[in-house]
């Protein structure tokens, strides 16, 4: 039985359906049967034979006229197809290398071949944290400009260390006088540049709040640095202050924009001017905080919004900006626009309201008086329509259908 | 592109087609248009008429590529669709007699000589290559004069590399029944090219 299943096996062996270990042992087994090994090689060399049989090619007009038949399919097919399935599938297939290529040429290696570049810069420019002094942060100090612009009949304490330690040959008594024990007044002229300088650094970048402040201050000599805080710490405490809750440096007024009827405040002015050799101030001049950016453009938005007449739409923005801005330096103007819009709506009474509030702006005091003059002679003609007209009978209030 | 699409199944190469690739058509035409073209000749043995059967065959697969469900494989759909023209052929060309290379010349007795007989036999002189083409034409000649059970079997087995079991499935009998038709079409064979066997020790 079991050398009859060998046999029916031969085939599988001859035509390569039994390989490896199962096919030598097979083999093994046939070759072995006395009745098996003839029928085995009889196979073996019928095989042999029939792989002679030659094979005629098909006919390449046959061939041709198939492959036309297979474009018009597929084109048909890719026709019938979303666009995606058809990128897919007639797309021209790419190799690793063309789409590694395709990658190192893309836009994404010129991004990334600049940011490196900014990296290595940035790695090279800044120092290490052992280079800064106690007390900075790892910010890079910018260069005190404060002993370039001192009066020439100004030392700096450096120098009248220096001098201290070694006089010159002939100084001159007054100026050693001044160096070592400068008066009151030199000494405030002398602070007075670099605390301007960094009162400008220091508000052209009140996102970085009080840290920027001490690392400016820092760099300082002690006699200026005081002097320094305190002229910034003035200008900053009229619209930013740390909320102390990690929260970062919000506006002061924002804190005070919760709804209460706290009297009107004047915002904080819009940066001042600085003198037009100061380029610190030039910059600080040209880009707003980045407090003023929201609030700027809700309040072009409103704008937009009543110039196309929706007075509607521009109250909800102006409304929107008071609740969120209360501290917003052209609130006051903001005030008049939204009092413009109510009035052209008819809401006279919020008009009168938000011209009251605006009145109280030195600013735009006088625009709020002559618009409340305005509104008075409107709501005054209203009265007198209203006392003039009939009063509306039962019929008129029927509703017509 | 090709080298890509030659590495793929021919499942995937159909798949490919259905969507749209004609190349992949082309590839599967590359793979299958010899062995089934000489299948069809080989039943129908009618090279023109082999034409015209192996372009209905790959006429059908473009037209109903959508119908191939996957289930079985390619190669079983294809020699299916063309076993199936095949046969359709042969009935109708059922009153045609194609004379076997076996059959004898005159039909009143089993014994007169054959056609087979006419055939010159190999000469101790003769070279190598002169065998060789001989030898190719008597065993096209005794594939053609097999039973076509068993020709069909032996042509997908010994040509187009089928398992039986696919075959089984094509033909629609047991492997066993395969087995066994393909064992008698090479014993046929053999005993045709008796002459030749010590040739064919050769090629081995």
């Amino acid at each position: 039985m079991a050398e009859h299943a060998h046999r029916d096996r031969a085939l599988d062996l001859v035509y390569g359906e039994v390989e490896g270990v199962e096919a030598r042992a097979l083999r093994d087994e046939l070759e072995r049967c006395p009745e098996c090994a003839p029928e085995l090689a009889k196979l073996e060399g019928a095989k042999r034979l029939a792989d002679a049989l030659p094979l005629a090619p098909m006919p390449s007009t046959a061939r041709a006229a198939l492959i036309a038949a297979a474009r018009v399919k597929a084109n048909e097919t890719a026709a019938a197809l979303p666009a995606e399935d058809r990128r897919a599938a007639v797309a021209p297939r790419e190799g690793w290398w063309d789409r590694t290529r395709r990658f190192l040429l893309g836009p994404q290696t010129a991004m990334a071949a600049v940011m490196l570049l900014v990296v290595a810069i940035g790695v090279m420019v800044v120092p290490t944290g052992d280079e800064l002094p106690v007390g900075a942060t790892t910010m890079r100090p910018e260069p005190d400009l404060a002993p370039d612009v001192v009066p020439d009949d100004v030392a700096t304490p450096e120098e009248a260390a220096l001098a201290e330690r070694e006089p010159s040959p002939d100084p001159a008594p007054a100026q050693i006088a001044e160096a070592n024990e400068p008066s009151p007044d030199v000494a405030a002229n002398g602070a007075d540049v670099p605390a301007r300088r960094a009162r400008a650094r220091s508000t052209s970048s009140t996102s970085a709040g009080t840290t920027t402040t001490n690392r400016v201050v820092a760099n300082a000599p002690e006699a200026e640095r005081n002097v320094e805080a305190q002229g910034v710490e003035a200008r900053l405490g009229d619209s930013f202050a740390y909320d102390g809750v990690a929260q970062g440096y919000v506006g002061r007024g924002a804190r005070a924009a919760e709804p209460s009827l706290a009297p009107i405040e004047e915002p904080a002015p819009p940066p001042p001017t600085m003198p037009a050799d100061d380029l610190d101030s030039e910059s600080l001049a040209l880009s707003p905080t980045a407090q003023e950016l929201a609030p700027r453009a809700l309040h072009q938005s409103a704008r937009s919004r009543a110039n196309a007449g929706d007075c509607r739409g521009a109250v909800r923005v102006y409304s929107d900006l008071f609740a969120r801005f209360p501290a917003y330096s052209e609130l006051p103007r903001a005030l008049v626009e939204a009092a413009s819009c109510q009035r052209q709506l008819g809401n006279l009474a919020q008009a009168r309201t938000l011209l009251v509030r605006a009145e109280g702006y030195p600013s735009t005091q006088v625009d709020a008086q002559r618009e409340l003059r305005r509104l008075s002679t409107v709501q005054q003609a209203h009265r007198r329509a209203q006392r003039s007209a009939p009063a509306p009978s039962s019929v008129d209030s029927t509703p017509a259908y | 592109m090709s080298s890509e699409l030659d590495t793929l199944a021919d499942e995937a190469l159909l798949e490919r087609f259905q969507r749209g690739d004609a190349e992949a058509f082309e590839v599967l035409l590359g793979r299958y248009e010899r062995p089934l073209y000489n299948f069809v000749l080989r039943s129908v043995r009618d090279p023109e008429k082999a034409a015209d059967l192996i372009q209905e065959v790959f006429l059908r697969v473009i037209q109903r590529s959508d119908q191939f469900q996957g289930q079985s494989k390619l190669s079983t759909w294809l020699y299916s669709i063309a076993r199936n023209l095949c046969i359709d052929h042969g009935r109708r060309m059922v009153f045609r007699r194609h004379r076997s290379l076996d059959a004898p010349l005159a039909s009143d007795d089993g014994k007169s000589a054959t056609l087979g007989d006419r055939v010159p036999a190999p000469t101790p002189e003769a070279d190598r290559d002169s065998i060789a083409r001989e030898l190719q034409g008597q065993i096209a000649a005794a594939v053609e004069e097999l039973p076509e059970d068993q020709r069909e079997v032996f042509l997908m087995r010994q040509v187009q590399g089928l398992a039986f079991k696919d075959i089984a499935e094509i033909v629609g009998v047991s492997e066993n029944t395969i087995k066994s038709r393909m064992r008698y079409a090479l014993e046929r064979l053999q005993a045709a090219l008796e002459e030749y066997r010590d040739y064919a020790k050769e090629l081995g």
